[in-house]
């Protein structure tokens, strides 16, 4: 057990901290909004990648027949539709995040400024906090989806077989995993880009204000 | 010969249609010169430190630093122009999650220097004006008196050639205000251009020689005394 530990009361610790700070950010990243933000994207990465997963999994690997084509059409139809929506929605967040990070540290932009920041440094520092959050949040998310996915898998294959069992015209296969990994890598990705950049050109936006 | 480092040429500035703050004003700020703004309360000192600090455009007329007009270069780049000025706020302005040290750093750092580079020279300075005990100490552990040396210490780390300080002694006691004082006194011997705002007259009369008061009367400005 550490000494200092036992030794130090709580103020102490604290003072002891001081004297050895790690190096801070200048626009601070750690707020209670970003980290709901966190947890909201890390939940919509999550949503993604079962949704997407699973869709993989229930049309598995159909035969070319009139009725599996159309099941493709549509399950990639929806995937496209669900992938879009749920990166929208994670922009629309982030321009939000963004819009209120700014606010929030209004004082401390105004003190860089006057410092002689230049934009570009102002627009690095903030947009490097939401692609932190768009990366973490979507690997979170994918690490959610894939162990509930090692969970769900055996029911959704029974599910599948039950729905093509009906159709008796398609077999299916676990050669559709692959595209679940490669969904699954793919979030974390899609959702970095999409709050980088929603990040990006809110910011590069606002940050003229304050010149 | 003395070279202008700042000139004001036929400076108008309005905040709105009913309120004009000045009226075709013109003024030239010596490099190397010791400078105080007076006036009365709401007469416009801090308005006319932002002007020269190009933190506020003018509505009308021209301001010039190092001869170059600063309505001619565009807002992206005025930043080239305030990494030559030194401000010190009424209010301190230290971020209040970053350590002493930290803050007095945040000049370089935004100008993307390496902190090995300037770690030593931000150390020095810190002891120069007697804040080494407090090196890792936030904001809020600080007296006023300390935030207000701190203050200094950052407007000054990077060797700015013109220093504004808006009311720099209007937060601490008599004590602090002379040991104030003589930082700039001490400052401006080294070649640093100091301009200071304040309405304390006791302040300007027990102060430098050389320095020139420029009063802020009815929207205009005179030079009234160099001595």
């Amino acid at each position: 057990m550490n000494i200092l530990n036992t030794v130090l009361n709580s103020s102490e610790k604290k003072s002891i901290r001081q004297l050895a700070p790690k190096p801070s950010a200048i626009i601070p990243d750690n707020t209670l909004h970003n980290r709901y933000l966190f947890i909201m994207i890390i939940l919509l990465c999550y949503l993604k990648s079962i949704i997407l997963t699973s869709l993989v999994s229930m049309i598995g690997s159909p035969e070319f027949s009139a009725l599996s084509i159309n099941l493709v059409q549509i399950g990639l139809l929806s995937w496209i539709f669900i992938a879009g929506l749920i990166l929208a929605i994670i922009s629309f967040i982030i321009i939000y995040g963004t819009h209120t990070s700014i606010i929030y540290n209004k004082n401390t932009i105004n003190l860089l400024i006057h410092l002689g920041a230049s934009n570009s440094f102002i627009i690095q520092r903030i947009v490097f906090t939401f692609l932190k959050i768009g990366l973490l949040s979507g690997i979170f998310g994918s690490v959610l989806g894939f162990v509930t996915f090692l969970i769900m898998n055996p029911f959704l294959l029974q599910i599948g077989r039950l729905l093509n069992d009906l159709s008796q015209i398609v077999e299916i296969t676990n050669r559709s995993s692959s595209l679940q990994y490669i969904i699954l890598l793919s979030i974390p990705i899609l959702s970095m880009s999409a709050s980088t950049l929603s990040s990006y050109l809110t910011v590069r936006k606002l940050i003229r204000k304050y010149n | 010969m003395t070279n202008n480092i700042l000139a004001l040429e036929k400076v108008h500035h309005r905040y709105s249609i009913t309120r004009d703050i000045f009226n075709d004003i013109s003024l030239t700020i010596e490099e190397g010169g010791f400078y105080f703004i007076t006036g009365s309360s709401g007469a416009g000192k801090t308005t006319l430190l932002k002007l020269l600090s190009s933190t506020l455009r003018p509505t009308g007329g021209d301001v010039f630093f190092l001869g170059k007009n600063i309505n001619n270069i565009p807002q992206n780049k005025i930043y080239e122009i305030k990494r030559q000025i030194g401000y010190i706020f009424q209010d301190f302005r230290l971020l209040p999650h970053l350590t002493t040290y930290e803050n007095v750093a945040l000049p370089l750092r935004v100008q993307n220097k390496r902190e090995k580079n300037y770690k030593s020279d931000v150390i020095e300075l810190l002891s120069w004006v007697n804040l080494e005990h407090c090196v890792h100490g936030y904001p809020n552990t600080l007296s006023g008196g300390e935030q207000q040396r701190a203050a200094i210490a950052r407007a000054v780390i990077s060797s700015p050639k013109l220093i504004l300080a808006d009311e720099p002694t209007g937060n601490v006691d008599n004590f602090n205000s002379e040991k104030i004082m003589r930082l700039f006194s001490e400052m401006n011997k080294m070649g640093t251009t100091i301009v200071i705002a304040t309405h304390d007259q006791n302040l300007i009369s027990k102060s430098i020689v050389n320095r020139k008061i420029i009063e802020i009367y009815n929207n205009s400005i005179r030079t009234i005394e160099e001595l």
